[in-house]
């Protein structure tokens, strides 16, 4: 009969053999069944040189109104309140929420403009902290996409396509890359609580990727961090541990007899899982971050759930080398109640954006950390309905927006694109999705066009069958 | 890559171009020299035999053009070129060039190519192995790999492995005993009767159910961004039902594919709403669900033609994908890049689906056409209902009622008060006597708080009133409840516009889902008339019914109800004035909210303008049909004569019964008048193309034969030509499904798709003969699945030696059993049965098996139903499924989102999916389950009872030995920490506290979670 201590030392150092036991518990989480892939990424990425290592994406869910913060139009003042020129707006299609709509009457930005860093940058005085960072970001205003309803619109903004089942952009970082922490995930998504709408798991699935690139929201689960972490009560962690223990063992005296390697591979998932539950509760408790790092994310940071812990958290995942971060925040879907929305969702919003991009740079990790802001789309220029005085809104509007990156070669204190008197269509260089996308691969050393994935017959590309880089928009 | 075959073949023989040279081509070549015509290059194409021969010289590699090009020094004249980011391996050159050197056979792509029965070989080197054709097929590539299969797997090993393909369930302990009795006789007899009796239980249809709800994006919610509920279980059901008792497959495909097209004569006008009692016509309209389980996406954001047209392609790329193999979308923008497959052939496919009577949209339960349909164990109450509707009517009309009522008519005659002939379902009666409301055109007049909360098209109701217009040349407001004009607004309007007509408007959700009712003809100044609207509750505008002056057909009806809710405003009815439309100069009176659906006749007698005493002062003998009739039903509300309450309560009962208890289904039912179908230029579903008829892919065989005298092939001739002998596709794609169920993959292994990038599977010969058999044995399913456990190719051991592993990873060439993981549903479905917690009822509404926290549904109007506490942990193909948001716990277990076709069974394998099975609330329940029946063993019993539980077989030594400790350890733990156990198992008991932490350690060993 063996004692537990014979019985482990067999395990480790004869059935699996030493080097296969450590190289499963090292960072190779195994091979999916029947289908060997790499979990460390598809050999040959990143190619040569990449600029950027991982990506925190501030994705602004519901889109907000670039008129209203980054694309200065004082122009609208003198067509405030009378219809928007037909030759403007020509035949051009919105949801049916408008279509049927009798006038299309401009809104100028009720709120004041001023001007920050070198090149006197035009900001609006809703977002005065993003100000303060411009230099360091690079404002893209030509941003277009081709759809005009959230749900689609967010689903081609995360995978390149407008209908569901292609897998997002994270999943492809996930896949392309590999993981570089074998504790967490690749692929992380934070939902911050406050604000409404449109979004849901699918819109981080890994589509026809296998489900291990897919991201994993933290807090999916009430209570847990992350899904199904906690042990269940009555089971603490030196209990799991056994538990774990006893499934090894298990497994690896049945793998002396069946010599299927897909059960290292069980045992290395299982292992995971495990430091996941040790890792991961402390990497969620910021308690531990300095004073000063608290007050510059602003003291919502220290409640979990609201945005600024969320971009704090991001920072944390960062650290840990987490590949591609999503945090999405809701709320700026202002058809209605712009007054109020407008400046609500830009002051919980603001201090935190700027925030995380200096506390990136203070660490160094700006150099290699891409930060993006923006949602699915813009909002027209023409109110929704009606002007009141005290009440109107903006409806979506897919053919010119504003977005901004910072970091990992993005041009800091750049502006790159330019929209007509209207904000309603670009008139200089054009961004659509697929060439931002590009070129976001391309500073992660990924050529857009070699990333592929064989599916039903076909390779397919975040970038579908488009997509250029653009090269004015890095360094 | 491509995982092929490529490597297995080549070393030595001859090279075959189907097998080792098309792939190559089709990956490297085809998408600029290929079937695109807008895509090629040069004029040069390598899909088509004379086109290549133009660079290729047979027999000389060398001299031939194209193995120039693939071996070129200069980058510049290397093929393909470098920004195709494609580049042959050298081995795969070398196959070029072998293969030209030997003459350059070419031959169609083998998939195109009709299955025939391979012949069989001879000279076997064990040629008592094989039970079938299928076995000597797999022993002949054994004895040319030199390898010999691996001998029967223990019996133990087999019932697991095959209770769990055919069932997705493990063994029953008692099963397993009497299986291990019988194998002692008869080894032979054992399985075979084990194997019958799987095939019987009606756990049988419901595993095969859960690939093919996969397959049919199968969902309890619309998808797109409100993701709203639908009502389709009956439709899962039916399928469940239908593989239970072995409907074949050719029928059981036919009937999804156009049962509708089947329908005897009997029922050629039923529209949605219809109830629908005859089971034959239920079975063959309920399977046509199959094409209705789509998403859909609400009228707020999408386009209707836009909606329509991607609808019709989600159907025609499906049917393409399940029943062929082919990933017909490729051709949607342009001629596929890899087959040989036109946009004339993708939109001949689409015109088969474009034909559907619907809207595009998503309505607030099911968007037409849809049908009530009981299911078996509801028919005997209807029926009851029915014959007590049929027996009182047989009653009024034999009760002879002229003396009462003459009896009556004196009684209201002599005391001369009012009398209202229209009682019953009167929820609000304004202005009614001789009362009147006047207007100049500036004032108006809050009517009524609560009456338009009747006007719900969910709800029957009737709506009348009579009005005068003064100037019905102007646009005016007569009546309206509309919330304050926002977006999103519901609401009712009576108007005239354009100069004189009748407008009713009914609002859902402004501005995108709402019905206009505008009159034909226009109204006269200072004339009396009387409008109505009645509403039967189907939801949308078919539900409605306006009349003029008591006449049906006077109104056109435009736009339509979708996703919006319902449309009864929280605001009160005002006479007189719109939000959006000038006041009224004129008079209302007689205004009425019924919460019944008047019929015809009925709303012709309400539009009556003369009070009931002046009718009633004509003789009865002078008094013209309609008088008497009005007569007659006043009489009958008023005096209630018992037969004719009898009759009422009837009909109230069985309409209760019928819109509380009874499901409903979508189906399809083709428009009556067809509409032509067109090419979209670039896909884009605005720019019209040629005009198409309905078609197959030109490759394949003819769609009809010649002279049949069809001038628009229908969705039957479309379903009935992929059973058609010679079909090289259907019987193919359909056994490899049935391969890829029992042993984790296919022989092709990409199920989805049997294009020119599928390449030539080894084992083709396996493949075509399992695909004729399938024909030969009528499409019997249950035979096919029979020939495939019982062969002794499935009864191998799945362990092999080292060496064999190595060789051969992922088992192409079948010469060990299956061993693969358990798919997600067998995994959470044996959790329970191990547990003894697993539901067995069989059909039925979804139900809510764990908390869904859908980021989304937060402000969404239709909430997530909660959690069925009584019902939870029901099997999982029974689980709700809302495609934002599936079940955490199988999302994580590759569950998809249903939102399109999904053919392949992805089995990964992640560190959340240890978390869910070791954590998870749902596999917990399941381990203290388990503890709980191992406790109630006795004690010496334990360990082998939960062993067999978990492997079915008994443990080793060692296996007991590991137990032993890991219980022993748990206790210890539990024995000291009286909080812990109450944490865990919410009772004083350590011992079952440690049960179940070793019944947890049990239910995540990889053999539990593998077949093996």
């Amino acid at each position: 009969m063996q004692t537990r201590r014979q019985f482990l030392g067999k395990t480790a150092a004869g059935a699996l053999g030493l080097t296969a036991f450590r190289d499963l518990l090292v960072r190779d989480l195994g091979a999916a069944a029947g289908r060997r892939s790499n979990p460390a990424g598809v050999s040959g990425f990143p190619g040569n040189n990449p600029k950027a290592k991982r990506v925190i994406f501030l994705f602004q869910a519901g889109a907000p109104s670039q008129i209203d913060l980054l694309d200065y139009k004082p122009g609208l003042k003198k067509w405030h309140g009378t219809d928007l020129p037909q030759s403007v707006k020509g035949d051009t299609k919105f949801t049916g929420m408008v279509n049927g709509q009798d006038g299309f009457p401009v809104v100028a930005s009720p709120w004041g403009f001023s001007q920050y860093g070198k090149n006197g940058t035009w900001v609006s005085d809703l977002m005065p902290h993003l100000g303060s960072i411009v230099d360091e970001i690079c404002i893209i205003k030509s941003v277009i996409t081709t759809q005009v309803d959230h749900d689609n619109a967010i689903t081609y903004m995360q995978t390149g396509h407008q209908l569901s089942g292609r897998p997002c952009a994270g999943a492809w970082l996930s896949y392309g890359l590999g993981s570089v922490c074998d504790d967490l995930p690749a692929f992380v998504v934070l939902v911050p609580d406050k604000g409404n709408a449109f979004l849901h798991d699918r819109h981080w699935g890994s589509g026809f990727l296998p489900s291990r690139y897919q991201g994993v929201r933290f807090g999916a689960t009430p209570g847990e961090p992350v899904p199904f972490l906690n042990n269940p009560k009555g089971i603490d962690s030196k209990s799991r541990r056994r538990t774990l223990d006893d499934i090894r063992a298990f497994n690896a005296l049945h793998r002396d007899t069946v010599h299927d390697p897909e059960i290292d591979a069980r045992i290395a998932q299982y292992e995971m899982a495990f430091r996941m539950q040790t890792s991961v509760p402390g990497l969620t408790d910021v308690s531990d971050e300095p004073e000063s790092i608290l007050k510059l994310y602003g003291e919502d940071a220290r409640t979990p759930g609201t945005y600024a812990y969320q971009c704090l958290l991001a920072r944390r995942l960062a650290e840990r080398g987490v590949r591609f971060t999503q945090v999405f925040q809701r709320g700026w879907d202002h058809h209605e109640g712009l007054l109020e929305k407008m400046p609500e969702y830009s002051a919980y919003t603001d201090r935190a954006n700027a925030a995380l991009v200096l506390d990136l740079k203070q660490r160094g990790m700006l150099d290699d950390t891409v930060v993006v802001w923006g949602g699915e789309f813009g909002r027209t220029v023409f109110s929704q309905g009606d002007i009141h005085k005290d009440n109107f809104g903006r409806e979506h509007h897919p053919y010119v927006f504003t977005m901004w990156a910072a970091g990992g070669g993005f041009k800091p204190g750049a502006a790159y694109g330019e929209s007509d008197d209207f904000s309603f269509r670009p008139v200089l260089d054009p961004v659509p999705v697929h060439d931002l996308y590009a070129t976001l691969l391309h500073q992660l050393g990924i050529d857009h066009k070699a990333l592929t994935y064989r599916f039903q017959g076909r390779d397919y590309r975040l970038t579908d069958l488009a997509g250029n880089v653009v090269r004015g928009l890095v360094a | 890559m491509v995982i092929g075959n490529s490597s297995l073949a080549a070393a030595g023989g001859p090279v075959d171009f189907n097998r080792h040279i098309r792939p190559i081509l089709a990956d490297n070549c085809f998408e600029c020299h290929g079937p695109d015509a807008e895509a090629r290059e040069g004029e040069l194409r390598f899909d088509l035999a004379d086109d290549a021969m133009a660079v290729i010289d047979p027999g000389n590699a060398k001299g031939s053009e194209l193995y120039r090009r693939l071996v070129h020094q200069d980058p510049d004249e290397r093929m393909p070129p470098a920004k195709a980011h494609r580049r042959p391996s050298a081995q795969q050159i070398e196959s070029i060039r072998q293969w030209i050197d030997e003459g350059a056979i070419w031959s169609k792509h083998w998939s195109f190519v009709s299955p025939v029965g391979p012949e069989f070989p001879k000279n076997l080197s064990q040629p008592d192995w094989p039970r079938n054709g299928l076995d000597a097929l797999v022993l002949a590539h054994l004895d040319a790999e030199g390898l010999a299969p691996q001998p029967q797997a223990k019996p133990e090993t087999l019932i697991r492995r095959v209770t769990l393909d055919l069932t997705g369930l493990p063994p029953e302990l008692d099963r397993i005993d009497r299986f291990l009795a019988e194998w002692n006789k008869d080894p032979e007899a054992a399985y075979e009767s084990l194997v019958d009796d799987l095939l019987a239980s009606p756990r049988y249809g419901e595993h095969m159910a859960v690939s093919w709800l996969d397959a049919a994006r199968y969902a309890d919610t619309n998808g797109y961004q409100s993701d709203g509920k639908r009502e389709m279980w009956r439709w899962r059901d039916w399928v469940v039902e239908a593989w239970n008792r072995n409907l074949p497959y050719d029928e059981f495909s036919i009937r999804q594919l156009a049962g509708d097209h089947l329908l005897p004569d009997r029922a050629r006008s039923i529209q949605t709403g219809d109830l629908i009692r005859d089971p034959e016509i239920l079975d063959l309209l309920l399977a046509t669900g199959f094409n209705r389980n789509h998403r859909q996406d609400t009228g707020s954001g999408t386009i209707q033609e836009e909606a329509l047209f991607e609808i019709a392609a989600d159907r025609a790329e499906t049917t393409a994908m399940v029943w062929m193999g082919l990933t017909l979308g490729c051709a949607r923008c342009h001629d596929h890049k890899f087959d040989p497959l036109t946009m004339t052939d993708y939109y001949g496919m689409v015109a088969f689906f474009d034909q559907v009577d619907e809207n595009g949209f998503a309505g607030v339960r099911n968007s037409h056409p849809w049908l009530v349909v009981p299911t078996a164990a509801q028919q005997p109450a209807l029926a009851k209902l029915d014959k007590r509707v049929a027996d009182a009517e047989k009653v009024l009309a034999a009760v002879d009622h002229s003396s009462a009522q003459a009896e009556w008519e004196k009684t209201v005659i002599a005391s001369g008060e009012p009398i209202e002939p229209f009682k019953d379902g009167l929820a609000h009666h304004l202005l009614s006597g001789g009362a009147s409301a006047r207007f100049n055109g500036r004032n108006f007049k809050k009517a009524h708080d609560a009456f338009p909360k009747v006007l719900s098209t969910f709800k029957p109701f009737t709506f009348s009133a009579r009005f005068k217009v003064a100037d019905p040349a102007r646009d005016q407001a007569i009546m309206s409840a509309v919330e304050k004009p926002d977006r999103n607004r519901k609401g009712f309007q009576l108007d005239v516009v354009e100069g004189g007509r009748v407008r009713i408007r009914l609002v859902s959700s402004w501005i995108y889902s709402f019905v206009d009712l505008i009159s034909n003809l226009k109204i006269k100044p200072g004339r009396e008339y009387h409008v109505a609207l009645t509403c039967d509750s189907r939801g949308q505008g078919l539900a409605l019914k306006a009349y003029l002056d008591g006449k049906p057909g006077l109104f056109t009806q435009d736009s339509e109800i979708n996703g919006g809710g319902t449309t009864a405003a929280p605001e009160p009815l005002y006479f007189g004035k719109s939000p959006f439309n000038e006041n009224l100069r004129g008079v209302i009176r007689d205004v009425r909210a019924y919460t019944r659906e008047f019929s015809p006749d009925e709303i012709s007698l309400l539009a009556e303008r003369r009070p009931l005493h002046a009718i009633l002062s004509i003789p009865a003998a002078e008094r013209s049909t309609r008088e008497a009739a009005l007569v007659r039903h006043a009489f009958l509300e008023n005096a209630e004569p018992r037969e004719y309450v009898a009759l009422r309560n009837g009909l109230a009962a069985r309409q209760k019964f019928i819109e509380e208890e009874l499901p409903i289904s979508m189906v399809m039912i083709d428009r009556a008048q067809t509409k032509p179908s067109y090419a979209r230029l670039r896909g884009q579903y605005d720019k019209l193309g040629p005009e198409i008829m309905p078609g197959t892919p030109q490759i394949l065989p003819p769609l009809l034969g010649s002279g049949t005298g069809i001038s628009r092939p229908s969705r039957l001739n479309l379903a009935r030509w992929l059973f058609a002998p010679g079909h090289p596709l259907t019987a193919r794609v359909a056994a490899n499904r049935l391969w890829q169920q029992t042993w984790g993959q296919g022989f092709v292994n990409t199920p989805e798709n049997f294009g020119t990038q599928a390449p030539e599977p080894a084992y083709r010969d396996v493949l075509d003969w399992l695909a004729t058999e399938y024909v030969r044995l009528g499409w019997n399913t249950k035979a096919m699945l029979k020939t495939i456990v019982t062969s002794a190719t499935y009864r191998q051991d799945s362990n092999a030696p080292g060496s064999l592993w190595e060789r051969d990873p992922q088992n192409r060439l079948l010469a060990r059993g299956p061993r693969h993981r358990l798919h997600g549903p067998a995994v959470r479905d044996q959790a329970l049965a191990i547990g003894g917690l697993l539901g067995s009822d069989i059909g039925g509404e979804s139900t809510v098996i764990e908390k869904m926290t859908d980021p989304g549904a937060g402000d969404r109007k239709s909430k997530m139903p909660p959690v069925d506490a009584d019902a939870h942990h029901r099997r999982t193909l029974y689980a709700w499924w809302s495609r934002n948001a599936p079940p955490p716990s199988l999302a994580v277990f590759d569950g998809n989102d249903r939102s399109g076709c999904t053919v392949e069974i992805k089995r990964t394998n992640t560190p959340i999916q240890a978390l869910a099975t070791l954590n998870h609330e749902t596999y917990l329940a399941a381990a203290r389950g388990f503890a709980e029946q191992i406790l109630a063993q006795s004690e010496s019993d334990r360990f082998e009872y939960a062993w067999r539980k978990v492997t079915a077989a008994k443990p080793t030594a060692s296996e007991r030995e590991l137990m032993t400790r890991s219980l022993a350890a748990h206790c210890d733990d539990f024995m000291n920490d009286e909080e812990a156990t109450m944490a865990l198992v919410e009772t004083r008991n350590p011992e079952l506290a440690a049960w179940t932490a070793l019944a947890n350690v049990l239910l995540n060993l990889d053999r539990t979670l593998t077949k093996e």
